[in-house]
């Protein structure tokens, strides 16, 4: 018998061979989602026009996903909004130093329809698979394709992650001879094009952690028609980096952490950071098992170098007063729920939203963006297993 | 699997009943590429293309060669995939001994050093050669199953392939799974009791398949290079990670003999080897 310890060098063989290919799913479900989304009034003190109520928009989902052979799986969505309110048009400093915010007058009605079917074949050792997404609104259509793979190395412990994707987007704003910027705009395209390569990384039984970059390159017309003095670069780089930590506890009957990191910078001047936590906690009742997980995001970035509240910039300057570009911080706290029955889960998600200049963590400046805001999210849904 | 296969499982009853499917699943899975029983399996194919050509294998057949050259060779030789054709002259029914000139005609067959590989094909030089898992097949299939259900979130089981068991995760109080040791010379008692809260313990024994002939003790499992039965441990039990790794350690410790003793305690894994005169010596 050698003198070598057996014990370490069976261990690394036998660790070494190969688990079977990742398995296709096998289950045949549909899905329906309805989301309620209600953004805040803005506030009566700062705003110049009558109009104060802001978006409202109803959205129902109808999801289908199905094995086909024994290696594909086609995933297909159809999402139906309605959307209603008004939304700011322009944010200026008045004579006295005060931020006065414009509505859009009239209540816009629009509906948007989004189609998505994404196959995915399975292989020994990864995946790979196509997304096609096409969205109608009467004044923006969006035609997108994907590609996305998975390769498990090192006895699956590692996963390479990559995609790739573009879109191509063309606005037909209503009423275009309204306004010169709404002419303009009238037939433009926007196009946009991104990558993500990231590595999973099985750390041991309970934790993983998934680390990746990502680059997206937008073109095209990037003002907002239906904002006054909105005057963007027809071109926007954005990278991002981020991080997520995945934790299994053995608390009541299981659960989870997951928290991530995300920063984000583009060549328009603007740099954020994301921060989430989510505790996934599961409780068994006979049958029944309810997953419960509270959440809470914090989310802080800086304003855009052409980001300004002058009431009437220098028309060839870039411009815009959005308050999406201006320095801000912004938290999230909601409750997302699960109850899984044999062949039927339920599902009620609640978010609340509030976003402020004070909350920023970087740049915060001391003009106010009125325009900032704040919306709650409910979601009601139900999945069938066939 | 021709031993009792057994899962004990702590959890939600649906969810339990979805596991239980895919775990028998992926067992039946690694009998049927594996099987030396079965015509349709890769391993027939191996075996059927011995001395005619080389046969194409997958990572995991690849995986588990790899390992198999690993016990030959921690074994010195004793520990040989291309063993079981023994058991065209030792039939334990019989109750009668082999001709020593019929095994003499089966020992050049028996020779994992020839057998040429790699990890996409595999070849047998001689016509009539043949390999088998039926070392280490079962303990394979038993972390396989385990890890079955820990991908599917159950927490608190464990898996039972005819005596070879690998634990899931502990009992949901955490008082561990009580697992009784067969005693050789009575198995259908337990000769003593261990608690396991995690990992993984496989018994090698001389009763699993033997004969007795003239008051001699003739177990299934043998030496390569004799293709006579050892006979020194009545049986070995060991603890390890995974269980094939314990039930590798435990047969290479039978097959060792005498000196198997000093191996095992090297290997510093738990352990409960009882010799051929009921004498115990006990790591546990």
């Amino acid at each position: 018998m050698k003198k070598v310890t057996a014990l370490s060098a069976l261990s690394a063989a036998a660790m070494a061979i190969p688990t079977q290919a990742e398995v296709a799913p096998t289950d045949e479900t549909f899905s329906y989602r309805y989301t309620s989304y209600q953004e805040a009034d803005s506030p009566r003190e700062r705003t110049f026009t009558a109009e104060t109520g802001r978006y409202q928009i109803d959205v129902q989902q109808f999801g289908y996903r199905t094995p086909i052979g024994e290696s594909w799986y086609l995933a297909s969505e159809l999402q139906y909004e309605t959307m209603s309110g008004a939304s700011p048009t322009q944010t200026y400093k008045n004579d006295e130093g005060q931020s006065t915010l414009l509505m859009s007058g009239a209540s816009i009605e629009e509906q948007r329809v989004d189609i998505k079917v994404a196959p995915k074949k399975y292989f020994d050792h990864g995946t790979a698979g196509g997304l096609l997404a096409a969205s109608i609104e009467n004044d923006y259509q969006s035609l997108a394709l994907g590609l996305d793979g998975t390769l498990d190395i090192f006895n699956k412990h590692t996963t390479l992650i990559g995609s790739l994707s573009v879109s191509n987007d063309e606005l037909s704003p209503t009423d275009p001879e309204l306004s010169t910027a709404r002419t303009e705009a009238d037939g433009r395209k926007k196009r946009s094009f991104s990558v993500y390569q990231g590595i999973n990384q099985v750390i041991d039984k309970f934790s993983t952690v998934q680390m990746g970059v990502g680059y997206t390159q937008l073109t095209g017309y990037l003002s907002d028609p239906y904002k006054f003095k909105d005057n963007r670069p027809e071109a926007r780089d954005q990278i991002t980096f981020s991080a997520q930590h995945k934790q299994f506890a053995n608390v009541l009957d299981g659960a989870a952490l997951h928290s991530s990191y995300r920063y984000y910078y583009d060549d328009w001047g603007i740099s954020s950071h994301t921060l989430d936590l989510k505790w996934a906690q599961q409780f068994n009742f006979g049958k029944m098992r309810l997953i419960a997980t509270p959440l809470v995001r914090y989310y802080t970035q800086t304003e855009a170098d052409f980001y300004s509240l002058q009431e009437n910039p220098q028309a060839e300057d870039f411009n815009s007063s959005d308050y999406r570009l201006s320095a801000y911080g912004a938290f999230t706290v909601g409750f997302n729920s699960e109850l899984k029955l044999d062949k039927v889960s339920f599902h009620f998600d609640w978010q609340q939203y509030i976003s402020r200049e004070s909350l920023a963590l970087f740049g915060a400046s001391d003009d106010e963006a009125p325009a900032l805001v704040n919306f709650s999210t409910f979601t009601a849904g139900v999945d069938y297993k066939f | 699997m021709a031993s009792p296969c057994k899962f004990l499982l702590q959890g939600e009853e649906a969810l339990i009943e979805k596991a239980c499917l895919q775990a028998q699943a992926e067992v039946q899975r690694i009998e049927q590429k594996f099987s030396r029983y079965r015509d349709s399996s890769l391993l027939q194919a191996i075996n059927k293309n011995a001395g005619l050509k080389a046969t194409k294998i997958d990572a995991e057949t690849a995986g588990l060669l790899n390992y198999a050259d690993l016990c030959y060779q921690q074994s010195d030789g004793l520990f040989d995939i291309s063993s079981g054709i023994l058991r065209q002259v030792w039939n334990f029914k019989s109750n009668t001994l082999p001709n020593e000139n019929a095994i003499q005609r089966l020992l050049p067959l028996i020779n994992w050093s020839s057998i040429q590989w790699d990890q996409s094909e595999i070849f047998l030089p001689k016509k009539n050669m043949e390999i088998d898992f039926g070392g280490f097949g079962k303990e394979y299939a038993a972390d396989r199953a385990a890890e079955v259900f820990q991908s599917l979130g159950i927490q608190h089981g464990l898996v039972d392939l005819g005596g070879d068991i690998r634990i899931i995760g502990d009992k949901v109080d955490q008082s561990g799974w009580t697992i009784g040791i067969r005693d050789p010379k009575q198995p259908a008692q337990a000769i003593t009791q261990v608690t396991l809260h995690q990992g993984a313990m496989a018994t090698s024994g001389n009763y699993e398949r033997f004969m007795k002939v003239g008051g001699q003790h003739y177990c299934h499992i043998m030496k390569a290079n004799t293709g006579w039965p050892i006979n020194f441990w009545a049986s070995v039990t060991v603890l390890a990670p995974q269980c094939l790794v314990a039930g590798s350690l435990s047969t290479l410790t039978m097959l060792a003999e005498q000196e198997g003793a000093s191996w095992l305690k090297e290997q510093e894994v738990p352990f409960l080897a009882i010799d051929i005169n009921g004498q115990q010596i006990s790591c546990l």
